[in-house]
């Protein structure tokens, strides 16, 4: 069984990257295929979408290459909405082009966004789809047992594109297909450009992209979620945001998560009712109970609240291994009789590792500076998920109570690269009895064997 | 439980006393709270290219609320712009290459969007806007309000015949159920525009001072609840006086295939009068593009060119509908029958003007009659409709019911009607006097009836079932009565020769008689003449094209 996300412009990507980090953290199955469309493919927020945490191309968690423009790129170029379309060789053109679109809208440089004018991204979505690139990009959808769509129904991108995009994916899957639309979940600041998206803008184009919403896409879709921020409401975990006029990097919010929520949600709830196609997600804002999210089941036997853990643990425990990263390399860059001198409180088992895996000691430097860069990643990677979870949710929401292990390892940490606590619990407990040895006729690589023992730290982290 | 939706302006408790989904409201319908009025209606906030068309379509759904909306003004100056010809429609077709990368982009959203027509201002120079099935009509993104207001001032002048012609055929649709506007926007646009204008009596507006224009791709209540809508080709009404009238009259003139499709040419040459044939591939809709319209563009010049009492060219080898068959073709592969001339009558807004109003001037009414072409054109002429049979024989005519071609007609002869005197019955019966006293016969064919003494043709020979004396015999039936007022005794056995009592049963025997008697009555200034004599002999046939025959008589004391 395998799923799509389809993400549409930056409010989709930000759910894309909720679902990335919640399928690297094992709360939902690894057998999601993304494909991201926005126009704008050079900024922060499309660049942590295409290389989260480091992982790119085959790493990628949802198995994602590069964000699509819905329209030629090169063949764009830096032109204005109108020049797309409009010539001198075909006034009737021009002619019905002036009279569908304003001069405003016609000024659009699509190349930098729609600038809140869905009736600009649906046009340039539709010149855009007729290109083989996006049909190459939604072939795959035959193959997927469901797919979802995400993005806002208040932006340009999203709104003008998500209806088309249905259309386009039915070409290929007629499988069951569910929708995960945001309605505002931010503010903008007044400014006094014209072609400023402002909050007056969003709100206009949520009651229209909320009325065709109703009007055209809920009848095609199998059933969908609508998710908003309610006015007024300032919880421990809801709080409003304000972006800055043209911010155009990753905003973590509690109500992404909730629409990656959708994921496991939807297809349930279409079971026991298919006569539903409009959902909204109901928050208790009772303190003992706002983090349900954590608590309640993923895909996963662990719930979110102690996979979340795992990674606040990998993250602490490698963070102390890099941080002994020139102890390390001194260690196997010397000769081998100054080495059998020494100690390595890092234990046997990686040291077995590292000595099976290597031909001789001249080599092993080498293979441990591999092993420590590779190390390196797969922090980056599990600080990837934690500082998002600790973005959306407050840290006491996070942690775990009576954490006897996690308070022991903080405490270590205050004292960095000398905490007693860390090279005991990884020498005695973690790695113990477990190295990865040689096999016969196969080596295994520094990767591997980093990997390994950081994989070990993370079922320990688990299981404890 | 302080549980709470996360949604903007939703302020219904949840269902459910748990965190998690519910459904918003009853998981299908927009809540009241997100349901924008029309004075919130922008059109570039929609996520389509078809945004102004969607927008004007909503505002139309809540017109009662729209006031001064802009969209629900424009279509109001559009909708009654072209009813009354301030506004001109021009055929349009997104998969020209006129359209280019725009054309194909906007098929790509939406296939059925390929025909529509733009709405121009009479000299063709502004486009106001376009139609879209949906909301008939939506307004240009850039015209400015004065621009608007030059048209609704155009309008002013004609806003009245522009409402009587949309009303007449609102009704039309009304009458064949493809009228609802709670299932269709647009028509309720078109609902508070007419208001309570009453459709004139008979739709007579429509028949006769109304021609077509479009045929526009709409959206129409189908009866149907699980497809309440479906797609037809619809003409809009525009008004013009006197417009059936002159289509008679160019029936008139000898059809030709030229440049401007079936063309109807003046004795001067001149072309007074077009049909539209235009030249298709495969995968184009030929009746979305113009097949079967007609441009006439002179009513006056229609009327000049062809005088009352000639041959119609409708019926027959070369006659309008051998030539319109290409169009009846394409209509009925879209559903749409043209027989019996009643089903099209009935359903004027789906044919091309050509078409219905052929089947106006065959079905009249209702059964399929046929008139003379001194009754088309006197009645028509004067602004009286034509009557259906059970009216016509009220008004003291006769009717035959007859085979022709397969299909059942009726003739209907009259000699006068609402103070109109026509003289069919009496002209055919000076035709059928002049043959029983001998200055006339059959021709040897029984084609005509012609005279001894100069071989004069005294019938009108056309290729369908009617029975129409030549132009002279009505001019001479109009005067006085000339000697035969002084045979009183060969005139009554003139009737009685023609007289069913005597045993006449042919399908044409029942007009004969009515024909002789009205003759009788005149000739002898008299108010009846009583049948009684000798009976006549046999003198041929008159016989029709369509292989009906007029079993003639004459006198049995003077015949040789």
């Amino acid at each position: 069984m395998s799923r799509a996300l389809i993400s549409v412009g930056g409010t989709g990507q930000h759910v894309a990257l909720a679902v990335t980090r919640l399928v690297q953290m094992g709360a939902l199955r690894r057998d999601i295929k993304l494909i991201a469309i926005d126009p704008d493919t050079e900024t922060p927020l499309p660049q942590l979408l295409e290389s989260p945490g480091g992982m790119s191309a085959d790493r990628h968690p949802l198995g994602m290459g590069r964000v699509f423009a819905p329209f030629d790129v090169t063949r764009v170029g830096k032109k204005m909405f109108s020049e797309m379309f409009v010539d001198a060789d075909n006034p009737l053109e021009q002619d019905l082009f002036e009279a569908m679109f304003d001069g405003n809208s016609a000024s659009i440089p699509v190349y930098k966004g729609m600038f809140g004018t869905p009736c600009v991204g649906a046009t340039v979505f539709a010149e855009g789809s007729n290109g083989s690139a996006l049909q190459d990009l939604l072939k795959p959808m035959a193959t997927q047992s469901s797919v979802f769509l995400c993005g806002s129904v208040v932006g340009g991108t999203g709104a003008g594109v998500i209806h088309k995009l249905i259309a386009e994916v039915r070409r290929y899957n007629e499988k069951e297909m569910f929708g995960v639309f945001m309605l505002p979940w931010f503010s903008l600041p007044t400014t006094g450009a014209a072609d400023a998206i402002t909050d007056a803008k969003i709100q206009r184009n949520t009651k229209h992209g909320v009325k065709y919403f109703y009007e055209h896409t809920l009848p095609r879709l199998t059933t969908s979620l609508l998710l908003g921020y309610p006015q007024g409401r300032n919880t421990e975990l809801l709080k409003p945001l304000t972006l800055g006029a043209g911010d155009m990097g990753e905003h973590p919010h509690y109500l992404h998560l909730v629409a990656a929520r959708a994921l496991v949600d939807l297809p349930q709830a279409h079971t026991a009712d298919r006569g539903v196609k409009a959902y909204a997600m109901a928050h208790d804002e009772d303190r003992a109970r706002e983090g349900w999210l954590l608590d309640d089941p993923w895909e996963a036997d662990v719930p979110l609240r102690g996979l979340v853990r795992a990674q606040r643990l990998l993250l602490n425990v490698l963070t102390f291994i890099l941080q002994n990263s020139a102890k390390m390399l001194a260690f196997y860059q010397r000769g081998a009789i100054i080495r059998s001198l020494g100690s390595f409180p890092w234990g046997s088992d990686l040291h077995a590792s590292i000595t099976s895996n290597t031909p001789g000691n001249a080599q092993q430097g080498q293979f441990v500076e591999q092993i420590l860069r590779e190390l390196e990643q797969v922090r980056r990677e599990a600080e990837f998920c934690v500082s998002w979870a600790e973005q959306v949710f407050p840290l006491k929401m996070l942690d775990v109570s009576s954490d006897a292990l996690m308070d022991k390892l903080l405490d270590g940490s205050k004292k960095g690269a000398d905490s007693p606590v860390h090279w005991p619990y990884l020498a005695d407990v973690v790695w113990k009895n477990r190295p990865l040895m040689r096999k016969p006729g196969a080596t295994q690589t520094a990767v591997d064997v980093a990997r390994h023992h950081a994989g070990l730290v993370l079922a320990a982290a688990k299981g404890a | 439980m302080p549980l709470f939706p996360l949604l903007h302006s939703y302020d219904q408790a949840p269902s459910g006393v748990r965190p998690g989904l519910f459904p918003i409201l009853d998981g299908k319908t927009i809540p009241a709270a997100w349901q924008p009025t029309p004075a919130e209606y922008d059109p570039v906030a929609f996520p389509t290219p078809f945004a102004r068309a969607e927008a004007t379509r909503l505002v139309l759904t809540q017109v009662e609320d729209a006031g001064p909306h802009p969209l629900w003004q424009q279509f109001r100056v559009m909708l009654l712009g072209v009813a009354s010809g301030a506004l001109e429609l021009a055929l349009s077709d997104l998969a020209t290459p006129a359209y280019d990368n725009f054309g194909s982009a906007l098929l790509r959203v939406d296939a059925e969007a390929r025909y529509f027509c733009r709405v121009l201002s009479s000299d063709g120079s502004t486009t106001f806007g376009a139609t879209y099935r949906t909301c008939l009509f939506w307004g240009h993104a850039r015209r400015q309000s004065q621009e608007w207001d030059q048209i609704h001032h155009a309008i002013l002048p004609r806003e009245k015949e522009a409402l009587q012609v949309l009303a007449d055929w609102r009704q039309a649709l009304r009458d064949v159920g493809r009228w609802d506007g709670r299932v269709c926007g647009w028509q309720r646009g078109v609902d508070a525009v007419v208001g309570e204008t009453p459709a004139s009596e008979g739709l007579r507006t429509l028949h006769e001072d109304t021609r077509f224009v479009g045929p526009v791709l709409l959206e129409l209540p189908s009866g149907d609840p699980t497809e309440p809508t479906s797609l037809e080709l619809v003409h809009l009404p525009r008004h013009a006086p006197g417009f059936a009238r002159a289509f008679q009259a160019l029936c008139r003139l000898e059809p030709k295939l030229g440049a401007e499709g079936i063309e109807l040419r003046a004795p001067s040459g001149a072309v007074v009068g077009a049909i539209a044939l235009p030249p298709v591939g495969a995968d184009t809709d030929a009746l979305a593009v113009g097949l079967g319209g007609l441009k006439l563009p002179s009513v006056p010049a229609a009327l000049a060119a062809a005088p009352e009492g000639g041959r119609r060219w409708v019926d027959g080898p070369g006659g309008l509908l051998e030539l319109l068959e290409p169009v009846r073709v394409a209509l009925s592969k879209r559903g749409h029958m043209s027989s019996p001339d009643a089903h099209v009558v009935k359903h004027l807004p789906f044919y091309p003007d050509a078409i219905r109003l052929l089947a106006k001037t065959r079905a009249r009414v209702a059964g399929g009659e046929t008139y003379s072409a001194r009754a088309d054109s006197l009645l028509l002429a004067r602004g009286v409709g034509l009557p259906d049979a059970a009216a016509a024989e009220a008004a003291g005519g006769v009717t035959a019911l007859v085979e022709a071609g397969g299909r059942t007609a009726r003739i209907v002869l009259l000699d006068s009607l609402d103070g109109v005197e026509i003289l069919d019955l009496r002209a055919l019966g000076a035709v059928l006097w002049a043959v029983y006293d001998g200055d006339a016969r059959a021709s040897d064919n029984g084609a005509n009836v012609l005279t001894v003494e100069s071989g004069r043709p005294m019938m009108t020979q056309g290729p369908g079932p009617t029975l129409d004396p030549q132009p002279w015999v009505y001019d001479a039936v109009s005067q006085a009565p000339g000697g035969s007022s002084r045979r009183l005794a060969t005139l009554q056995r003139f009737v009685a020769s023609y007289s069913i009592e005597a045993g006449r049963a042919g399908p044409l025997d029942g007009i004969l008689d009515r024909a002789a008697r009205s003759f009788a009555r005149w000739a002898a200034g008299v108010a009846e003449v009583t049948p009684m004599g000798r009976q006549g002999v046999a003198a041929g046939k008159y016989s029709l094209p369509i292989g009906v025959e007029a079993r003639l008589v004459r006198d049995a004391l003077t015949s040789v």
